[in-house]
């Protein structure tokens, strides 16, 4: 199944009471973590407006391990009310703005086949909006959620009771809780994640509460993993992973905040940075392998100069697991005014989104997921450009890329060559024989050359399974009865220009069109009755292309070096014993 | 009526054994299954047939090569079965191999 990942956004139920629970579905496969990000919206879709914001990031990976930080700031007080939230019992909690209480809570039921089920533990009064990043899969070996507070003095320090070594780590904290749970003033959020000492990034913003003229500030850096609170108070960055956890450096700070630490194994994981655009031209940002998921954090502003915030308090959280999925949640607090001014947003249509002045200042989509990485667009081009932080996550691939069997003379019987994962192309380009009893199975996204292959002989069997596929025989002199191409299924395109005979077997031709260009070739559709048995049928007769009645509808046959075609008939009845 | 052409290679007899209550019967035991033909002029031929899945629900099925169906008129094919400890005859079924126009 390789790596999982599905991006959506659902509504909380006001409706429901404590015990009852919400299905989430439509993820497609069953989750393993999943993460919610929201900002204080109750719509249904994408929304920006002003008001109270009531911001959060949370995350779950069962019963007994989940946990979020979120906070509130009221909008339009003359006096700054801005508080934090943080527990570790609950994966998702709305912080009733400007308290230390919640306007309910949502807790982990189930990871289901579809989704994931969440239950009230306290009953929630507007329908919040949340997004979310669902991952699952095989390759996804393991997840832990650990809570645990920072020492109280700066320099390297080790985070164990992980139970694995990760592949990368996403940390979220808001406040200066010394224990779980915790709220109390000012409003400070701070997120981040790594993958190794050199890919790291981090997002922090806080407003300052009781404040006639508001301080509101946040800051984004790519040199640290984790930063909360004024000034930079808490900096820390990543130093490596180790067999039971992973080590990181206190650049700053003496409080012992708690942070809650998502830890990843299995898969490909890489922390990159982008920076948005004030035009409408492409972001391309290249990874190293085709995304699975993208998580993305930024703190609407320039990257920052380390341990120096600026002003406002604003952020985005997204995520995109395709051009249709993705979705994202922002805030934004204004910094240096006589009464605060908050608004918040929820995108189901972007990765990213910037709120100034009660409104969408800009909106980053993805255009493409790439098979390197990824390609992103402004729907709303920014006024300045912002950095942005990623965490990539892909599934585990073999290298190499590409397999040469450029000196091989003969591929003898018995050979067989087996790829089952990644973009691959197979060249055996100046191969002299494939021989009888060579079996060539890709699967998927390959490209299979054997352009100048003199002879494909008796028995060969090319088995190419799922997804779009070119196979060119373009220059094969000779391609021997018996030789066997299964395709199945998938967009093809067969290049078989001077091939003498190719059989198609039924499954190839259902649902997809095959376009299938001849010169002199005899092209025989054949159908597949049964696992073992192929039954086919065709017309030696040169420049002669013999169609099943059964399947003409289906191929589309370009005859321009073709003479004639012949759709053969077929006899059918019942008999008595 | 069905019907095929003369030097066809590639048309397809395809017939379900069923019996007297037109169920399928299931011919997956069969060691041998033919179809016999009766073409114009009373001449008598016989292929072997395959299953066109499994056998399970009754169907054969034969492909014709070009020296087939070598004369026109009204053919007659019967499909003959041999079962564990029996040799089953099924009822004819008729069909009309047409001349080609050239």
């Amino acid at each position: 199944m390789g790596y999982s990942a599905h991006a959506g956004s659902f509504n909380l139920d006001s409706t429901k009471t404590a015990g009852q629970t919400l299905a989430v579905t439509g993820v497609g496969f069953t989750p393993k973590v999943v993460f919610f990000f929201w900002g204080g919206s109750s719509a249904t879709g994408d929304s920006v407006a002003g008001g109270n914001m009531q911001p959060g990031f949370g995350v779950m990976t069962g019963l007994t391990s989940r946990g979020m930080a979120g906070g509130s700031a009221v909008d339009a007080a003359a006096s700054s009310t801005n508080r934090y939230f943080m527990i570790s019992d609950q994966p998702i909690a709305i912080n009733t703005a400007g308290t230390t209480s919640t306007d309910g809570k949502y807790d982990f039921s189930s990871f289901d086949a579809d989704g994931f089920t969440l239950v009230v533990d306290d009953q929630i009064s507007t329908d919040y909006r949340i997004s979310y990043l669902a991952l699952g899969g095989t390759d996804l070996t393991n997840v832990a959620v650990n809570a645990f507070a920072l020492p109280t003095s700066t320099g390297n320090f080790n985070v164990t009771g992980v139970g694995f070594q990760p592949d990368a780590v996403v940390f979220m904290a808001a406040g200066s809780p010394t224990s779980l749970p915790g709220a109390s003033t000012p409003q400070a959020m701070g997120f981040g994640f790594a993958t190794s000492s050199s890919a790291q990034g981090t997002v922090s913003a806080y407003g300052t509460s009781g404040q006639a003229t508001m301080v509101e500030k946040g800051y984004g850096y790519n040199g640290e993993c984790f930063t909360i609170g004024q000034s930079g108070s808490t900096r820390v960055s990543f130093v490596s992973f180790g067999s039971d956890g992973f080590t990181l450096n206190r650049l700053e700070g003496t409080t012992a905040n708690y942070v809650i630490a998502v830890s990843l194994k299995g898969g490909q994981y890489l922390v990159g940075d982008l920076t948005t655009r004030t035009d409408g031209n492409d972001i391309s940002e290249t990874v190293g392998f085709t995304p699975a998921g993208l998580l993305f954090l930024s703190a609407n502003r320039a990257l920052s100069t380390q341990d120096t915030v600026t002003a406002h308090n604003r952020a985005s959280i997204g995520a995109a697991t395709s051009t249709s999925n993705r979705a994202c949640a922002a805030w934004s607090s204004e910094d240096a005014i006589a009464d605060s001014e908050t608004a918040y947003a929820n995108y189901d249509s972007a990765c990213y989104a910037f709120v100034k002045d009660d409104a969408i200042e800009a909106l980053m989509d993805i255009k493409s997921i790439d098979s390197s990485g990824f390609t992103c667009v402004m729907d709303d081009t920014e006024t300045n450009a912002c950095w942005v932080t990623y965490l990539a996550i892909g599934p585990t691939t073999v290298a190499p890329t590409t397999i040469s069997l450029s000196a091989a003379v003969a591929g003898t019987s018995g050979n067989a060559l087996t790829l089952v994962k990644g973009t691959r192309t197979i060249a055996l380009s100046k191969a002299a024989t494939v021989s009888m009893g060579c079996v060539l199975t890709v699967i998927p996204d390959r490209i299979i050359a054997l352009s100048q292959a003199s002879t494909m002989a008796l028995g060969g069997v090319f088995g190419v399974v799922v997804g779009a596929v070119a196979v060119d025989l373009s220059k094969a002199s000779a391609s021997i009865s018996g030789l066997s191409f299964q395709i199945v299924p998938g967009t093809a395109t067969l290049s078989l220009v001077n091939a003498e005979l190719v059989i198609l077997p039924r499954a190839l031709v259902t649902p997809e069109k095959v376009t299938v260009l001849l010169l002199a070739a005899v092209l025989s559709l054949s159908a597949k009755s049964t696992q073992t048995q192929l039954w086919w049928f065709h017309k030696v007769i040169e420049d002669v292309v013999v169609v099943s009645s059964a399947y003409q509808a289906e191929v589309e046959v370009y005859t321009a070096h073709v003479s004639e075609v012949v759709v053969a008939s077929q006899i059918e009845g019942k008999v008595v014993l | 009526m069905t019907v095929g052409h003369v030097h066809d290679a590639g048309s397809i007899l395809k017939l379900q054994v069923v019996d007297q209550d037109g169920e399928a019967v299931s011919l997956t035991a069969a060691t041998a299954k033919e179809f016999w033909f009766r073409k114009p002029g009373n001449i008598h031929t016989k292929v072997d047939a395959l299953f066109f899945t499994n056998g399970a629900d009754g169907w054969l099925q034969y492909t014709f090569t070009a020296n087939d169906m070598t004369s026109p008129g009204t053919w007659f094919a019967q499909a003959v079965v041999t079962l564990p400890g029996s040799l089953l005859h099924s009822s004819y079924y008729q069909f009309n191999v047409e001349p080609n126009l050239e």
